[in-house]
């Protein structure tokens, strides 16, 4: 309890202080409940729409190709020893209309009886399937574009616009419903008759008796099925989506490392300030018998509680950044996230974090601070043999940076994970941070004798000043360093990232107009299927020039999951796709030849497949392998993708349907043709999309993720103002009755004003030359280390206007940073300042 | 008021004692084969011109520094040969500091700087709390208990660092410039209350001071001179020496 009492005490005696420090673990904490929240969020969604269309089922049969198939193999199957019953399913992503509303939903074809058993639901308003013809609606959906029973809705099917009604309305009585992962339920026969597939279903599942064994069942069906089925346990497709997410996980991820880095430096800087303006104290303390352990007990206890509080407050704003990532996150991937969890038990975690956190952070301060000799705490000054306190730092520095760039290396040739990239350049920058001391005295010595013509006297009293606290200046020029550096190679990253994603979407987006009914589902890979009729009514449309189609099915290939685009392009021209391998010169007739061109991450995942390569792919036949034609960047499914001759797609995976059209006007007749596919549109509730408005759409799915990872940009200047600010006031303070006689025998305020604000600029300048140039390496390193997540390599760009950019900004932070400091000692009033700690 | 008289008794010896500071580039005897004993009950004033020697001369005495050669004998105990934590734990349980610059930490109020050595040394609370205001009471600071230091005058401050001194009963009470920092009359009272602690407690005082008048009121005035003992003797009538000094 004394201890406690004790930190408390000297809490409340420096707010300011203690506020700097609980915002260094606030930042760490927030960061990494964010990203953790935010990433466990958009898995889970992708879980739950799985969940949601899955239920209780142990195993799913499938067709290869993602299509329908005879549901006369669903008695064989229900036959077959240890199942204990098999349902059949029809699934396609839909449309909803009600009034002037329009939702994103599955249609969920069920035979009602045995549907029952494979998902249990609870019918909360109206009548079951089993009692009535129509719809059954999820509840939450309903409710929130005001549904209710007996209401009369519309439903985009291939059939065109149905007419239906909504007969009940339910709740999962399995999974969280959320409208990310809503469905609407018809009879099997209704929605095979939508569909469009009279007699076929798209899934049979499968639920196995409590004591038989899944994987014996398994290969049991399997021998059983026709050679274009497929037979797997239903958890294992969700993994196409959350590999879709992975990318942007990875980022976010890197950016945690970093924050976290940026917290403990905080935290080391504003404790070390803290226990040097109480060196006196400890002196004290010590000369009346407070043991070195007992010292470190007390500020450890400070530390401890510190810790306490900006872990409870960092679990508010990560709880709080966590929901807007979580939110970005849907908008990129076009998908409802659910609400992130206020779990109080992520508490814990948090607690033990900031605790964590504060306790690295003020380990070293602590360190030098119960190591004092009470003569020489209560010293007024104290001078350290620098060299001998910075030894071992400086050997932990160098070990750090060759053990990391040793990781960074092994990581960059993926030999490790790629997250191992960023703790260890994370980690690489601490090493670097731990030099800075040895460049302090030679750079700000020089920088001095500089400036000595323009300003001789602020000149020299800055470099004494800096000079006089060594650590304090050099963790100061490592905070800034940190800072900047970490801003920079962010920024620079995302404004790669972002070219290269435009870069891509300029190529694979050409045509005047597109007409989709949705965006292809991040998660399934599924579309609303376009009604038949739009087809024919577009052939008839005059001065088309071109008329492209593009279905997206799942698929296996390469053994892994990917999506299938089958498309007879508007164009046909190798320069539709960013390749990263192959010859775009008679790319079209390639692919007219059977050839596929496949996306830079599948290409990556399946052990770097390149031009001219084969990829396996499971088909209704059986395997076959396909020429690889071209690899190209491709941001679609996550890059998963591959692209076949649609005719190619039909006699392997039997696709049918189209999800887009793609459509080149004649020349002089765009806006004749406009008006005509809108009318088309209109009538069947359908997005017609020119160009820039796919642009707009992709931008607007990429602005929250861009705009959190700006956040961070911004953040670093912050904590970088933060340090200086810090520090700068303790200079002032120590400086007071020094500060009070230079003005006693004549320096003037305006000088006094000048030397503070050089200290801040001077600190400024030897942290932010190397800070630039570690900015760009990381950039670099991010470049390299994304490679493998996303599958080619991003090109990477020195962006003086950044650079430039950001170094004045960095300076103008200073500055202000400086300013108050800088006012306060210009004001002292002169006898209180001679009298000050005399 | 009668004095209080104790047998003759060595409370704390210096034996030869040496402090050499800058060994590695220029060394500097502070102190130079110093013999000092002083007496339970005893109060002596070290006076001595500045850079004499005598407060690092206290500084080991009090156990604070290491001589760099010779013996400190605090109750027969050799300070020299303890290690850190042992000469802390010595510190905390006999000696008792009273600094020019009152140096009470600013963040507790007098009775819990009073109290603060009784918990450091794992005494209950409530039992450091009520022994600090009985020494309190003792420096007639008792009313003040709730008070933080930057609400008490500089008397009354290092009234309160006399009675965090004596709070563990201390078998010497080391005394750095203890007037140093007050007025006239603030000295005279702080003195007195040294000078009562020896008379009514049999209290061991050792003060460092530049005053002559406080020097005067010690049973023995011991001058330091170039990190040597120039004069050990029972007040005269003046000490010009450190009069010039001052």
């Amino acid at each position: 309890m004394f201890y406690w009492r004790m930190a408390w005490r000297q809490i409340r005696r420096f707010p300011g202080r203690s506020a700097a420090m609980v915002g260094g673990i606030i930042i760490g904490v927030a960061a990494v409940i964010a990203v953790s929240l935010a990433t466990q969020s958009t898995d889970q969604a992708f879980d739950a729409m799985f969940e949601s269309i899955s239920g209780r089922a142990d195993l799913e049969v499938a067709s290869a190709g993602g299509g329908s198939f005879d549901a006369e193999v669903l008695e064989r199957i229900a036959d077959t020893p240890g199942v204990q019953l098999a349902s059949p399913l029809i699934q396609r992503p839909s449309i909803l209309y009600f009034e002037d509303q329009r939702a994103k939903l599955i249609t969920l074809g069920i035979d009602p009886e045995l549907d029952q058993h494979v998902h249990p639901r609870e019918i909360v308003a109206g009548r079951s399937l089993r009692e009535d013809k129509g719809l059954l609606l999820e509840a939450s959906l309903a409710n929130s574009m005001g549904i209710e029973v007996d209401d009369a809705v519309q439903l985009l099917t291939r059939r065109g616009l149905i007419k239906a009604r909504v007969i009940g309305l339910y709740r999962s009585l399995q999974t969280v419903a959320t409208s990310g992962g809503a469905s609407v339920l018809m009879s099997l026969t209704a929605a095979q008759y939508a569909t469009k597939i009279p007699g076929r279903v798209n899934t049979i599942q499968i639920v196995v008796e409590p004591d038989a064994d899944v994987a014996q069942v398994q290969a049991a069906i399997a021998a059983e099925l026709p050679e274009a089925l497929r037979i797997a346990p239903p958890a294992a497709r969700s993994s196409l989506a959350k590999e879709t997410a992975y990318a942007t996980q990875q980022g976010m991820l890197t950016s945690r490392a970093f924050s976290l880095l940026v917290a403990v430096l905080i935290i080391a800087n504003t404790f070390l300030i803290s226990v040097t303006q109480r060196r006196r104290q400890i002196g004290i303390l010590r000369a009346i018998g407070t043991t070195r352990r007992q010292v470190a007990r007390m500020l450890y206890s400070e530390a401890i509680l510190l810790g306490l509080v900006g872990a409870a407050l960092g679990w508010l704003a990560g709880n709080l950044g966590a929901g807007y990532l979580a939110r970005a996150m849907g908008t990129l991937f076009e998908t409802e996230m659910p609400r992130t969890q206020w779990d109080p038990m992520s508490l814990l975690p948090a607690v033990l974090l900031g605790v964590g956190i504060a306790l690295l952070g003020v380990w070293w301060p602590v360190r030098r601070a119960s190591r004092l000799a009470p003569t020489e705490a209560m010293r007024e000054s104290v001078i350290t043999d620098f060299r001998r306190a910075w030894r071992w730092p400086t050997l932990l520095g160098v070990g750090l940076i060759i053990l990391c760039s040793g990781v960074l290396s092994q990581s960059l040739q993926g030999k490790l994970p790629p997250i191992y990239s960023a703790w260890a350049g994370a980690l690489l920058l601490s090493g670097l941070v731990l030099l800075v001391p040895l460049v302090t005295r030679p750079i700000s010595t020089a920088l001095s004798r500089l400036l000595r013509g323009v300003v001789p006297i602020e000149s020299k009293l800055a470099l004494q000043q800096l000079l006089r606290h060594h650590t304090r200046t050099s963790l100061t020029i490592g905070v800034l360093f940190v800072g900047l550096s970490t801003g920079v190679g962010m920024a620079s990253s995302v404004i790669d990232n972002v070219a290269d994603i435009r870069g891509w979407y300029r190529k694979a987006f050409v045509a005047d107009l597109f007409l989709r009914a949705m965006s292809p589902d991040m998660a399934t890979g599924l579309a609303a299927d376009l009604p038949d009729e739009v087809g024919i009514q577009l052939a008839a449309v005059p001065h088309i020039r071109s008329l492209g189609t593009a279905r997206f099915v799942a698929a296996e290939a390469a053994g892994q999951s990917v999506i299938v685009v089958a498309s007879d392009r508007a164009e046909r021209s190798g320069s539709l796709f960013d390749l990263t391998s192959g010859d775009p010169n008679g790319l079209a007739q390639r692919m007219a030849e059977g050839q596929v061109v496949i996306g830079s991450v599948l290409a990556s995942r399946a052990g770097g497949l390149e031009a001219g390569d084969s990829l396996e792919i499971e088909t209704e036949q059986g395997l076959e392998t396909l020429p690889i034609a071209a690899v190209a960047n491709d941001y679609m499914a996550g890059g998963r993708t591959v692209y076949m001759q649609r005719d190619l797609a039909e006699r392997l995976l039997g696709v049918e349907g189209v999800d887009a059209y793609m459509i080149n006007a004649q020349e002089g007749h765009l806006e004749a043709v406009r008006r005509d596919v809108r009318a088309i549109a209109q009538q069947h509730g359908l997005l017609l999309q020119t160009f820039s408005d796919i642009q707009r759409q992709i931008d607007v799915m990429m602005a929250g993720v861009v705009a959190g990872l700006w956040a961070l940009v911004v953040l670093g200047f912050v904590v970088a103002a933060m340090g200086v600010a810090n520090t700068l006031t303790m200079n002032v303070l120590e400086q007071t009755r020094e500060i009070g006689l230079l003005r006693i025998v004549g320096t003037t305020g305006a000088q006094v004003r000048r030397s503070i604000l050089l200290q801040g600029l001077m600190m400024g300048v030897i942290a932010f030359v190397p800070a630039l140039a570690a900015g760009v390496l990381i950039s670099y390193l991010t470049h390299l280390s994304a490679e493998p997540v996303v599958g080619h390599p991003i090109p990477f760009a020195i962006h003086p206007w950044l650079l430039a950019g950001s170094l004045v900004g960095g300076l103008v932070v200073i500055v202000a940073a400086a300013w108050f400091p800088a006012r306060r000692a210009a004001r002292l009033p002169l006898l209180k300042a001679i009298r000050h700690n005399q | 008021m009668g004095r209080l008289r104790r047998e003759s008794m060595k409370i704390i010896e210096a034996i030869d004692v040496t402090k050499t500071f800058g060994q590695s580039s220029v060394p500097v005897d502070a102190v130079r084969g110093i013999h000092l004993e002083i007496e339970a009950g005893e109060m002596v004033a070290i006076i001595g011109p500045s850079g004499s020697g005598k407060s690092t001369l206290l500084t080991l005495l009090g156990a604070i520094d290491a001589p760099t050669s010779g013996q400190i004998l605090l109750e027969g105990t050799d300070v020299a040969s303890l290690d850190d934590t042992a000469r802390t734990t010595l510190r905390r349980r006999r000696i008792g500091f009273v600094f020019q610059a009152f140096n009470l930490l600013p963040t507790l109020t007098a009775v819990e700087n009073v109290a603060l050595p009784l918990e450091l040394d794992g005494v209950a609370e409530k039992d450091a709390l009520a022994r600090a205001e009985a020494a309190l009471e003792m420096v007639g600071l008792r009313p003040r208990r709730d008070h933080l230091p930057s609400m008490l005058s500089g008397g009354e401050q290092q009234r309160v660092a006399v009675a965090r001194a004596l709070v563990i009963q201390p078998a010497l009470v080391l005394a750095d410039e203890p007037t140093g920092n007050l007025d006239t009359a603030s000295s005279q009272q702080v003195t007195d209350l040294l000078r009562e602690l020896v008379d009514h407690q049999g209290q061991t005082v050792v003060l460092v001071t530049h005053d002559i008048e406080v020097a005067r009121r010690a049973d023995r005035i011991v001058t330091v001179r170039d990190g040597q003992i120039d004069h050990d003797a029972a007040p005269l009538a003046d000490h010009d020496s450190t009069h010039s000094e001052r």
